[in-house]
C-alpha cells in the first residue's frame, strides 16, 4: 500500500476533517482514542500483516510516527 | 460407566481447524472418539492439527470456504470418501476490528462471506442425501459479541448475530430431516489471535476487557467442551438454541 493511500485511510479513522500531512500531533486529533488505537492496529494488520505492540504504538507522538511503524519494514 | 460426551464411531467435519477454537475442538472431538475431517486454507497448519489428533481415520482437506457456491458439491465428494457425517462445526471466521469510520463494503463483504454465506452453504451441503446420518448435528461458532455490543466490531457483531437467526430457522427447517442446528457464543478466550490483539493494548485496556468477564478470560477448551456437548447424544433434544460460554460477560 502506498503512503498516500494509507494516510487517507488514517485520516478517515482519525476523523481529521482534512487531508493529513503527517506532521499532526496525535494528541491534537480528537479521534486518537482507544477506538482510533484499535483501528490503527487493525489497519497495520490488514495492509502490512503487522502485529504491533502497545509499547511501539505508545511511543508515537505524530501521524508520521505511526507511518514509520508500518512503512519501516 | 456411561460417558454422555462419548463420540465413538462418529464422523465430524470441522472448519477453521488450523488454529484457535477450531483446532482445539478437533483435538477434543478426536479424544472423545470421533473421526475428524479438518478443513482450512493453510495446508501446513492443517497438517499440524492433524498430527495432534488422537485415534485413527482422520483427514485434512484444504478448501477455501470463500468459494461459497462450490461448497455443496465439494461436501458431496468429500462425504463420498468419509461416509455420511454425524456432525459439522463451522468455526472458520473473519475478525478484523474496524471502527465504523473505516468500515466499507469490501471489509463488510469479507466478513459476511465466511461467517454467513459459507455457513448457509455448509448447511445446504450437509443436508444433501448421503452427506449426513439419520441423526446429525450442526454447530455454528457465534460470539458473545452477537449479544453484547462493543465499539469497533460492528461488522463482526452483526454477522455473528445473523448466525443465531440462521440457526433457529434452519433448526425448524431441518428437524424433519433429523438435523439439529445450534450455536455456541463464546466470550474472549486466550488464543493466538486474541493474544496478538491484547499485546497491542495497554495493560490497563487489556485488564478492562478481562474485567468484563467475571470468570476471567476463558480457554479454547472451555468452548470446545460446549461444541462437543451439542454434537453428542446428551444434547439430542436441543435445537435452535445458543449456548453462551463467556465467563459471565453477557450476564451484566
Amino acid at each position: 500500500m502506498e503512503r498516500a493511500e494509507f494516510l487517507a485511510e488514517l485520516g478517515e479513522l482519525l476523523d481529521a476533517g482534512k487531508p493529513l500531512t503527517g506532521t499532526e500531533s496525535l494528541r491534537e486529533l480528537g479521534a486518537w482514542n482507544s477506538l482510533g488505537w484499535v483501528g490503527f492496529m487493525a489497519l497495520a494488520d490488514e495492509h502490512f500483516g503487522l502485529t504491533l505492540t502497545a509499547e511501539e504504538i505508545s511511543r508515537c507522538a505524530t501521524v508520521n510516527d505511526l507511518l514509520a511503524l508500518v512503512f519501516a519494514t | 460407566m456411561v460417558n454422555p460426551m462419548d463420540l465413538s464411531g462418529r464422523v465430524v467435519l470441522v472448519t477453521g481447524a488450523s488454529s484457535g477454537i477450531g483446532r482445539d475442538t478437533a483435538v477434543l472431538l478426536s479424544e472423545l472418539g470421533a473421526r475428524i475431517a479438518l478443513v482450512a486454507r493453510n495446508q501446513a497448519r492443517l497438517a499440524e492439527t492433524l498430527a495432534s489428533l488422537s485415534g485413527e481415520g482422520h483427514r485434512a482437506e484444504v478448501f477455501d470456504l470463500s468459494m461459497v457456491d462450490r461448497i455443496p458439491s465439494w461436501l458431496k465428494s468429500l462425504t463420498a470418501q468419509t461416509g455420511p457425517l454425524d456432525g459439522m462445526v463451522h468455526s472458520a471466521g473473519v475478525h478484523h476490528p474496524a471502527p465504523l469510520r473505516i468500515l466499507d463494503s469490501k471489509r463488510l463483504e469479507s466478513v459476511i462471506r465466511i461467517d454467513i454465506e459459507a455457513a448457509v452453504m455448509l448447511a445446504k451441503g450437509f443436508r444433501q442425501g448421503g452427506c449426513h446420518r439419520e441423526s446429525a448435528s450442526l454447530v455454528f461458532l457465534s460470539s458473545a459479541a452477537a449479544l453484547a455490543g462493543q465499539p469497533g466490531i460492528a461488522a463482526y457483531s452483526a454477522t455473528k448475530a445473523a448466525l443465531l437467526g440462521l440457526a433457529r430457522s434452519l433448526a425448524m427447517e431441518l428437524a424433519a430431516e433429523g438435523i439439529r442446528v445450534n450455536c455456541v457464543a463464546p466470550g474472549m478466550v486466550k488464543s493466538e489471535t486474541t493474544n496478538k490483539f491484547l499485546r497491542g493494548l495497554s495493560s490497563e485496556a487489556a485488564a478492562a476487557i478481562e474485567a468484563k468477564h467475571p470468570l476471567g478470560f476463558g480457554s479454547v477448551r472451555d468452548v470446545s467442551y460446549a461444541v462437543a456437548f451439542l454434537l453428542g447424544e446428551a444434547s439430542r433434544w436441543i435445537t435452535g438454541s445458543t449456548l453462551v460460554v463467556d465467563g459471565g460477560f453477557t450476564a451484566h
